[in-house]
């Protein structure tokens, strides 16, 4: 489904988010993306909704090279990704229900697809009753659900997830992990990044680990801790 | 479509509501603008219109006095013509003049059973232009024409009105631009503070695969709607100034009728609604072309 043909991205500097990264995730795989801070995980992200370009190398989404997609075929690319960013971002002065309605409209869904399909997703993920709540009434972890149901109102098959348990403690970030397990249960490609080595080990999944912008380890469900 | 336009519109509105005292102030800007614009170009246009009502400047107008009959208008005429340097007289008749007048101001009503104030006049043409001082002077002297400003210098009129109209292009072509520049900057800047405290929306609208038009449109139609407004407080502003000079000179000049404004309401709305829409539009689209692109 992904591949990454020896990828680089040069900044300005010269700095590499990315030096020849070859890699490739299947369809209705779930790859956990560790490293630290600057090791590349942002930017490998980066790359699959096209906010960024390779400076060098490919990046193909289902036989499709992303450096040839046009600023005006970007919105049509994003609607076939789910993205959950680092920062949440959920609008705090709209409620659960009209967050993900905005999300949704936003996308250029109906009124009448939005108001089926947003009750669906916070039963899905356990919010109906807090759908009137502001964000700031809500708990980290809720607030994180929040923005991985509105990743999902595209019905996307591919989720990518930056940090997603970041700023949350360790049983939080093991209760995200599993809805985002859950998401992937149900066929679609999760690729979630983070430096918590800690959380993943208990989740036997892939594990690709980045230093310095390449790929040092490629591994299933080992290597994590090592970290 | 339907269902977009009206996400648009929701979007636009509550931008318009969360900037408040900036969408005030942007629509105050944008009516001062088009009320310069407004006013000047119906000077413009109104001593354009005036040139165009004045005759060939190979000509002069004399006034006669009192009411001759006419055989006297007739033997009048033959003098007249009898000077060296005219070329033709014609008799211009009070009542026709009158009729005429009223019939270009189109106000009929307000004219209408007030007393004929046109007296008997012959256009007369020249040979030459350089023979009007030498005429004008031999028109003086006839004992039948009008002692004070008996003889009209259209060529002097027509001078002035240039040089008028001159004046007025040049100061409203300045006072325009300036003032469209100030509105303009205004509304970008407005669309710019709406730009800058929406921009969790637009990264949201942005990674959920919203399209550019979907992104763009709210900020386009803030601006589209604060121009408007501007143009339509203008256009109710420059007919309030007509409506006011109106019934002022009547007042002054004791006519005793109904007053109306010089303007139309409809067509000077439409027409000011317009370039504040367009100005807005611009405006916008200027301050918001930076935050649409997408991706690298």
């Amino acid at each position: 489904m992904i591949e990454f043909q020896n990828v680089s991205v040069e900044y300005p500097g010269p700095i590499f988010g990315l030096n020849g990264v070859d890699l490739s995730v299947g369809a209705g795989e779930f790859v956990f993306l560790v490293g630290q801070t600057g090791s590349g995980k942002s930017t490998l992200l980066k790359l699959l909704i096209r906010e960024l370009v390779a400076t060098r190398g490919r990046v193909l989404i289902e036989g499709r090279d992303l450096s040839t997609v046009t600023e005006a075929g970007i919105p049509a690319l994003r609607r076939q990704i789910g993205f959950v960013p680092q920062e949440i971002g959920l609008l705090p002065q709209k409620k659960v229900y009209e967050n993900l309605m905005y999300a949704m409209r936003a996308a250029g869904h109906t009124r009448r697809e939005a108001r089926t399909r947003v009750p669906d997703l916070l039963d899905r993920f356990g919010l109906i009753l807090r759908s009137d709540a502001y964000p700031r009434e809500l708990s980290g972890g809720e607030q994180q659900r929040i923005a991985i149901a509105r990743a999902l109102v595209n019905n996307p098959k591919l989720l990518v997830a930056d940090e997603p348990t970041g700023h949350l403690d360790p049983e939080t970030s093991l209760d995200i992990i599993g809805v985002l397990e859950q998401v992937n249960t149900r066929g679609t490609t999760v690729i979630m990044a983070t430096h918590d080595f800690q959380t993943i080990q208990a989740f036997q999944r892939r594990v690709v680990r980045l230093e310095n912008g390449r790929v040092v380890s490629d591994e299933f469900g080992v290597g994590a801790g090592d970290a | 479509m339907l269902d977009r336009i009206e996400f648009v519109i929701e979007e636009a509105v509550v931008a318009l509501k969360r900037n408040g005292m900036m969408t005030i102030a942007a629509i105050s800007t944008a009516a001062i603008a088009l009320l310069i614009f407004g006013g000047l170009g119906h000077a413009y246009l109104s001593l354009v219109s005036y040139l165009d009502s004045l005759q060939s400047e190979f000509e002069l107008t004399i006034s006669i006095e009192g009411d001759l009959p006419p055989s006297q208008l007739h033997k009048m005429a033959q003098e007249l013509r009898a000077i060296p340097g005219v070329d033709s007289v014609v008799l211009l008749p009070r009542d026709r003049e009158w009729e005429k007048f009223i019939e270009k101001q189109n106000l009929k009503d307000l004219y209408a059973g007030q007393p004929n104030p046109f007296p008997d006049q012959f256009r007369v043409r020249l040979v030459r232009l350089e023979d009007a001082d030498s005429v004008k002077k031999a028109l003086l002297e006839h004992p039948q024409t009008l002692k004070e400003h008996g003889v009209r210098d259209v060529a002097r009129d027509r001078e002035f009105a240039i040089n008028l109209i001159k004046l007025v292009r040049l100061l409203g072509g300045l006072l325009t631009v300036l003032s469209f520049f100030a509105a303009g900057t205004l509304i970008y800047n407005t669309v710019r503070l709406t730009v800058l405290s929406r921009r969790n929306e637009l990264r949201i609208m942005a990674l959920v695969g919203a399209s550019r038009a979907t992104i763009r449109w709210p900020f386009l139609l803030e601006g589209g709607i604060q121009g408007a407004l501007g143009g339509l407080v203008a256009g109710l502003i420059l007919w309030g100034i007509s409506y006011y000079i109106t019934a002022q000179s009547i007042n002054w000049l004791g006519l005793g009728r109904q007053a109306e404004s010089g303007i139309q309401l409809g067509p000077v709305i439409l027409v000011l609604v317009a370039i504040g829409a367009s100005l807005g539009i611009l405006s916008a689209a200027l301050s918001v072309r930076k935050f649409l692109r997408l991706g690298a």
